[in-house]
């Protein structure tokens, strides 16, 4: 060790310890957010009232568990692992003043509401910052809180249509592919998550407060990549809606201007076993690597030896179907052995399946993280993908769940000083919990 | 020079962030960047060609992903490379373009700790550092296959049906990039917090970071042994599920969502179609309570088809909104960014000087707000 390094210490503990995060979103896109907030260390308080809870909270349950209510959900706990849970009347006056004080003493509030939610309670930026000038204030809207859509409603699907995140995959003469599922509720919920790190950065330096109004299309559109600048830049748009399904240059050479990479050979081909997963994905960028497979697929690729690396696009055709014939004998993680071996980049098709139990480098890097769930027991979650390397601490998820207002009392001593005696007053009033309401619910039936 | 008019545009002012590797971390650089960090790319003296695009795109390219970075030449001699990355507060050490094996090898990596305890080095790689499949030659392409997102996406009909179907516009670029923003800010807090404290050294893989990225797809093999199936613009399902695409009388197709219809939404979709003189024959008592009608969603679906396919696209929207139906058109996304609610009521777009021309690209979503004219939108 140096004499440089001798002089420091390690960084302990995770970085958002000391932050305390108000949290009101509910579905999947806002949650995200704060899941990633909660992971880096934050605290994270989830208010909801029990007559209209998180709709995550009824959706997907653990095949193993026999009477579903609002706090064994299995997606739901996945989605809100490392939280507590709080009830609160909102729309009670008294509530509403255990939220302006809890907002006096928090660091930052999130929300994923329609856009006139928050100012209908009276909680606008303006009143927020007169209770605690420093607040960060984030909220993940289909279109924002301003403009003529401001008050549509979208879902995940709904804004990658509009955006245009789904018309740009597919294959030409059909109905955009798009995506199977809501790309953008996850990654809207990741760039909240970097603009909240960004606010609280800055109030560490200035103590200012931050206003971040978030919209899921325009996370699509920032997320459409280079065609979309070139066409704001020159007017130029490629000349098809969307590229030819995996490929990235179309059979004239050309550049289709949407893939992440440029490969005149760029496709996925049949496995051994024919599953709905049994595909190997090849691509073909460089020379080295056109050599690499004309090497490891011998005699198979025999007869284009001779054919140079930038005239491979005029025989594309041809080769992809012989490709599809060749690995149509081999398992797809054997063909990826085979190709990645050669130096040619390959992988199999996984899904949920694959990744959980066959993919040996999810396993290392520790896909899943078991956690103990009061309610389901030994329970794995999907740990945070990043790793420390050089021996530092692993950043690890909290092992707690937030169940239906379990945390209440809790969070008003701990975080406001409330006296049991004023706790005692706000439940009886019904501003922490419904009456008439049961404290387990059971749910009949599972939303998916 | 980027036009920055949001409060966070100059977080990171006085970070300067070296970029070895522009493969898998430009998205990371522009995140890093439109926080205010100094952008410092260190490049061989003749860089390789990009393979990635055509020489045509790759101006734009440049621009879209590091506008407004400055370059630096790498030194050969590794002491001097390590001396010229010891005066940034964070390293990104990520691959050129085709390779899989990071910029700094590990023994740099060391000597610049050694250097600089205070640097936070963040190593971005198609698969990790360590493990059966860390320095695998991979793409865009293979990265989406094998973190899961062609497990969801393609087609359930037709003579595609199965076939998986690559998202476009460099995702594994983006989602990388994403999780290695998270990462690094993070850190930068709690360095903020613990002078003196040696820097982060972080191991992001872009296959890991796909793969918590796929929504439903790992919960519903974990918690319950089903697995997706693979199918267009809907959420994840282990079953088959009505199409939620259907294709106008304008030529363009409407992304019809259907769940959350309660019967309130569903009387009023109801009564708009017959407003229209549409037969939709859901009149049938099955229909009319959400528990029995979500055994017949096909039928729901295929009135919402036809009434689609007599009608415009941007239409269908407005009306189905006014209703509170969660619908939307199916735009490219140059429709899209020419609809006034982003051209005018919002910044989503900016303008950036690099030399004698003008780009004109998407802002980052957190550093978007209501246009200056809106009044209230802070409010």
């Amino acid at each position: 060790m140096s004499a440089e390094h001798s002089e420091h210490f390690e960084l302990t503990g995770l970085p958002l310890q000391g932050v305390t995060v108000l949290d009101f979103t509910w579905s999947v896109a806002g949650p995200t957010m704060t899941r990633y907030l909660g992971g880096l260390g934050a605290r994270i308080i989830k208010i909801e009232w029990p007559k209209g809870p998180d709709p995550m909270r009824t959706a997907m349950f653990h095949k193993d568990t026999k009477e579903m209510t609002y706090n064994n959900g299995a997606f739901f706990s996945n989605l809100n692992v490392g939280k507590e849970s709080v009830t609160i009347n909102v729309k009670s006056d008294e509530g509403l003043e255990v939220i302006k004080d809890l907002i006096r003493e928090v660091d930052v509030v999130t929300e994923s509401f329609s856009s006139s939610v928050m100012k209908s309670w009276g909680l606008s930026f303006k009143v927020m910052k007169e209770l605690n000038p420093s607040i960060v204030y984030a909220s993940i809207s289909g279109f924002g809180h301003n403009g003529p859509h401001a008050p549509k409603n979208t879902w995940g699907p709904t804004a990658q249509a509009m955006s245009g995140m789904t018309a740009i995959s597919g294959v030409p003469g059909r109905d955009p592919a798009g995506w199977g599922y809501s790309y953008l509720d996850v990654t809207a919920g990741y760039m909240g998550a970097i603009g909240v790190l960004g606010a609280l950065k800055r109030a560490q330096s200035t103590g200012e407060g931050t206003r971040l109004d978030l919209s899921q299309v325009e996370t699509g559109l920032s997320l459409i990549g280079p065609a979309l600048t070139e066409y704001l830049t020159t007017g130029a748009a490629p000349p098809e809606t969307f590229p030819e399904g995996n490929r990235s240059v179309d059979p004239y050479g050309r550049d289709v201007g949407y893939r992440g990479d440029r490969a005149p050979l760029s496709n996925v081909f049949r496995t051994k076993g024919q599953g709905d997963n049994d595909w190997v994905a090849l691509t073909v960028e460089t020379p080295e690597q056109w050599e690499g497979l004309l090497k490891a697929l011998t005699p198979a690729l025999d007869e284009y030896a001779e054919l140079a690396f930038s005239a491979l696009h005029e025989q594309v055709e041809a080769i992809e179907s012989s490709l599809s014939e060749y690995f149509l004998e081999y398992e797809k993680y054997e063909a990826t052995e085979l190709l990645a071996t050669a130096g040619v980049p390959a992988a199999p098709v996984q899904a949920g399946m694959d990744r959980v139990e066959n993919d040996p480098q999810l396993a290392e890097r520790g896909l899943l993280q078991n956690t103990e769930h009061p309610a389901l027991g030994d329970f794995r979650v999907q740990a945070l993908p990043v790793l420390a390397a050089d021996g530092q601490d692993e950043w690890q998820l909290k092992s707690q769940f937030p169940l239906l207002g379990a945390d209440t009392s809790t969070v008003l001593r701990e975080v406001l000083g409330y006296s049991q005696e004023k706790i005692d007053h706000l439940e009886s009033h019904g501003i922490l919990w419904p009456e008439g309401v049961p404290r387990e619910m059971k749910i009949e039936r599972s939303l998916w | 020079m980027v036009s920055h008019q949001h409060p966070l545009a100059e977080v990171l002012k006085g970070i300067s962030v070296a970029h070895l590797g522009g493969n898998l971390s430009e998205f990371t650089v522009r995140i890093l960047g439109d926080l205010g960090a100094r952008i410092v790319t260190v490049q061989p003296e003749k860089p390789s060609t990009d393979s990635r695009t055509e020489e045509a795109h790759s101006a734009i390219r440049q621009a879209h992903y590091t506008a407004g970075a400055e370059t630096r030449t790498t030194v050969e001699e590794s002491t001097a490379l390590i001396e010229l990355l010891s005066q940034h507060e964070v390293v990104i050490n990520a691959c050129e373009g085709g390779s899989s094996v990071p910029v700094l090898s590990a023994q740099q990596a060391t000597a610049l700790r050694e250097k600089n305890p205070e640097v936070l080095i963040c190593h971005i790689t198609p698969y990790g550092l360590n493990g059966p499949w860390a320095g695998r030659p991979a793409s865009d392409l293979t990265l989406l296959a094998a973190g899961g997102f062609m497990g969801s996406c393609g087609y359930d009909d037709g003579v595609e049906a199965g076939l998986p179907v690559a998202a476009t516009g460099g995702q594994v670029n983006h989602v990388t990039g994403m999780i290695a923003a998270i990462a690094i800010l993070g850190a930068l807090l709690q360095q903020g917090q613990q002078p003196r404290a040696s820097g982060r050294v972080l191991d992001i893989s872009a296959q890991h970071a796909l793969a918590v990225s796929t929504e439903m797809a790992i919960p519903y093999w974990d918690y319950t042994g089903q697995e997706v199936i693979r199918h267009t613009g809907r959420h994840a399902m282990p079953r088959q599920t009505p199409r939620w695409q259907h294709p106008c009388g304008d030529g363009k197709h409407l992304l019809a969502l259907p769940l959350y219809i309660d019967d309130r939404r569903f009387a009023a979709l109801k009564e708009w179609m017959e407003s229209e003189g549409f037969d939709h024959g859901l009149d049938d008592e099955k229909y009319q309570r959400s528990q029995t009608r979500e055994l017949h969603m096909f039928d729901v679906v295929d009135a919402i088809r036809r009434f689609a396919s007599l009608n415009d696209s941007g239409w269908m929207f407005i009306e189905a909104q006014k209703r509170k139906l969660p619908w939307a058109p199916v735009n490219t996304p140059f429709e899209c960014v020419e609809d006034s609610h982003f051209t005018r009521h919002r910044t989503t777009i900016e303008e950036i000087s690099e030399g004698e021309r003008t780009i004109r690209r998407v802002r980052l979503p957190f550093l978007i707000s209501g246009a200056t004219a809106e009044k209230g939108h802070e409010e």
